[in-house]
């Protein structure tokens, strides 16, 4: 008889892999029947899943951040969130990593010609290569902050869960207070160099937009430094979101230390949004004043995409969830509430910045108008399900427990 | 070495000279072999047979004409032409053709991360090469015509290639399909004189002596692009390296805010307290 909450689990197991399943035969359809399948206009050539691809990145470097104050700066408290904080980076920078690679006509020649003919020049080349070597530095960091209770469990267990958790050490099945001290160290240094490449990372995607000078939307210094900023709201919001949900769909209650983090982080998470605010707010004012730029944001501010730029970014997404988390009595759900708007907010801020950016200048005086293919939203799924899979998998099999130190 | 190996003389050297400051404001290479492609919108009768012969020469499948009847490129089609009206003035109209404008300083080589996009600067032609593109589509972002389209099947970018594997011996197809003597190539000045002329004479526009720092593609139009409801072009080389190291380098400094910022939290214990310690 298996256990009503592992029941769930595995209901919940079925239904991502078959969102994975379905996602990959489109995936395999559109090699057969062609890309376009995938693409409606070709004038809005980066599609949905380069919004997803934002998306995630930027959440991932952005809780990246976040984690650092604990066991890079040496902040005590921040250190209980360090284990689920990285992996949770490293899942959703491996999810939006691959929505770019499907986004790529030819995957295997980026791979080839990224070393045979690189443009030293280019954007997407330093953000491809930032975004690789980052995610090897978050990889190694969870694997030194988790490697001494793996071996934990290893050595205390036989048979698969034995070999299992064995492998996950690559053998190194030390406890010895030495070792986990070494470990520590060790961790500190990884997490330093993930932080400093995924700064670089995500600034460089802010960048590959901002050196776009035919795009007026895009163009300038505002979001090479914006997207570092979003990365911190973003990531939170979306943790934020995971932690609070992982421990109540699991029924366990969260330590009095961790509700303490957990309500500071949701206070953070006010703070970063209104700095966010007030960094589109000039924004808003510089592009307006400006006649090259003011076509481009009033496609936003009364265009197409006012609606969802009113309704979603700002009031949904920022202003909402600001007044939520700066309420006196500020309780776990309310953080929930708030983070899960932030998150849909900023999902819609992705989109919408991606594909009006690409709408102005219009063609002939048309905008051409994109709403994504019914494959493409498929995709998209499979890909929001392939990350929920390696979250979920990843909580029930790994270290992360917030426990005190 | 002799003068006369450089093909250099005192009298060229001298224009060289003269030319120089003018060249370096828009960011060009102060030489005179440089080619490109003359559009004289004046003549055009919108055959289309430009069109066709572009597809025969680069095998690509026939165009299909859309419900609206305004032809635009795509993966396949390297070129269309197009009634363009005046906005100001209903009457005055041309057959437009369109294309890929071979800017001299290209700002999509200038993005595309594997180099698949080279320029040729005696030929003018702006190549991508079609084995080592892998579809990022950055190249169509950062065009100021809009130019490159994704082929969906293919599975990269494509656009005309100023018909590299023809110049400078035999004519691009179109330019020797065309019945009306329409389309011209020959050495870019040459071509800008006559475009210059034309102009003057017609009370025309020289599309492309100045847009994104100079194209090889000279189209004289009846009245400027934004009139006709062409896509407008800054008349400046478009993403200049410079300009790009400012962008980028934002970006670095705010990181290396942020990182100092944590540094100083940290040290500062961020409000830990002395009971953690």
């Amino acid at each position: 008889m298996i256990p009503e909450k592992d029941k769930i689990f595995y209901w919940w197991i079925s239904l991502l892999l078959a969102f994975i399943v379905l996602g990959a035969f489109v995936v395999g359809l559109s090699f057969i029947e062609g890309a376009e399948i995938l693409e409606i206009s070709p004038h809005i050539s980066w599609s949905m899943l380069v919004a997803v691809y934002v998306f995630f990145v930027v959440s991932g470097s952005g809780m990246c951040i976040v984690t650092s104050l604990g066991h890079v700066f040496g902040i005590k408290r921040f250190e209980l969130i360090s284990k689920r904080g990285v992996f949770f980076a490293s899942t959703a920078i491996i999810a939006g990593l691959l929505a770019i690679l499907l986004h790529l006509g030819h995957v295997e020649r980026a791979m080839v010609y990224v070393y045979l003919s690189p443009n030293l020049k280019s954007g997407i080349l330093w953000m491809g290569l930032f975004y690789t070597v980052y995610l090897s530095f978050v990889i190694i960091e969870y694997w030194l902050l988790a490697r001494a209770e793996m071996a934990k469990i290893a050595n205390d267990s036989t048979g698969y869960r034995q070999v299992f958790y064995g492998l996950l050490t690559l053998g190194m099945r030390d406890e010895s207070e030495k070792s986990v001290h070494l470990d520590h160290k060790l961790a500190k240094m990884a997490g330093a160099a993930a932080l400093v490449t995924g700064l670089a990372a995500v600034s460089t995607l802010g960048a590959v937009f901002g050196h776009l000078e035919s795009r007026a939307l895009w163009y300038g210094a505002f979001y090479p430094a914006y997207f570092i900023l979003s990365a911190t709201f973003s990531g939170l919001s979306f943790f934020l979101f995971i932690i609070i949900l992982t421990y109540r769909v699991n029924g366990e209650e969260m330590s009095n230390k961790l509700r303490r983090l957990v309500k500071e982080l949701g206070k953070l998470l006010a703070l970063m949004l209104s700095i966010g605010l007030l960094f589109t707010a000039w924004r808003i004012f510089a592009s307006v004043s400006n006649p090259e730029t003011a076509g481009s944001i009033m496609v936003l501010l009364n265009g197409p995409f006012s609606f969802s730029f009113y309704v979603f970014e700002i009031l949904l997404g920022t202003v909402i969830p600001i007044a939520i988390l700066l309420s006196p009595d500020l309780t776990i759900k309310k953080i929930f509430v708030s983070s899960l708007l932030t998150v849909i907010g900023l999902f819609v801020m992705r989109y919408d910045f991606l594909t009006a950016g690409q709408v102005y200048p219009g063609l002939s005086d048309n905008l051409p108008s994109y709403f994504p293919a019914f494959f493409e939203i498929v995709i998209t799924m499979a890909i929001i399900a392939l990350f929920g899979f390696m979250y979920t998998l990843g909580a029930r099999l790994l270290p992360m427990k917030e426990e005190g130190h | 070495m002799e003068w006369e190996d450089t093909g250099l003389t005192r009298r060229n050297f001298i224009k060289l000279l003269g030319a120089a400051p003018a060249s370096l404001a828009v960011g060009l290479p102060p030489d005179s072999g440089r080619h490109a492609k003359l559009v004289d919108t004046f003549k055009c009768i919108g055959c289309r047979r430009c069109m066709s012969a572009c597809k025969r020469w680069n095998k690509l499948p026939p165009y299909e004409v859309p419900e609206s009847m305004v032809r635009d490129m795509d993966g396949t089609t390297y070129t269309v032409v197009n009634f363009m009206r005046d906005k100001r003035n209903a009457e005055a109209g041309k057959f437009v053709k369109w294309q890929c404008q071979h800017c001299i300083k290209p700002a999509c080589a200038g993005v595309c991360p594997v180099t698949a996009i080279t320029k040729n600067p005696v030929t003018g032609a702006v190549v991508v090469d079609e084995t080592k593109c892998m579809g990022c589509k950055y190249c169509y972002q950062a065009c100021p015509f809009k130019v490159p389209r994704f082929d969906f099947h293919k599975r990269i970018t494509r656009k005309c290639h100023l018909c590299y594997n023809r110049v400078p011996k035999i004519k691009p197809a179109c330019v020797a399909g065309c019945p009306v003597q329409a389309l011209d190539y020959g050495e870019r000045d040459l071509m800008l004189e006559k475009a210059r002329e034309k102009a003057k004479l017609v009370k025309g526009y020289v599309l492309g002596e100045y847009e994104a720092g100079g194209t090889d593609v000279i189209t004289i139009l009846p009245s400027p692009p934004e009139e006709l409801g062409l896509t407008v072009a800054a008349k400046k080389v478009i993403n200049e390296d410079i300009d790009r190291l400012r962008i980028s380098s934002t970006g670095f400094f705010t990181g290396a805010a942020v990182a100092a910022a944590l540094y100083l939290y940290g040290r500062g214990n961020g409000g830990d307290g002395d009971k953690d310690k």
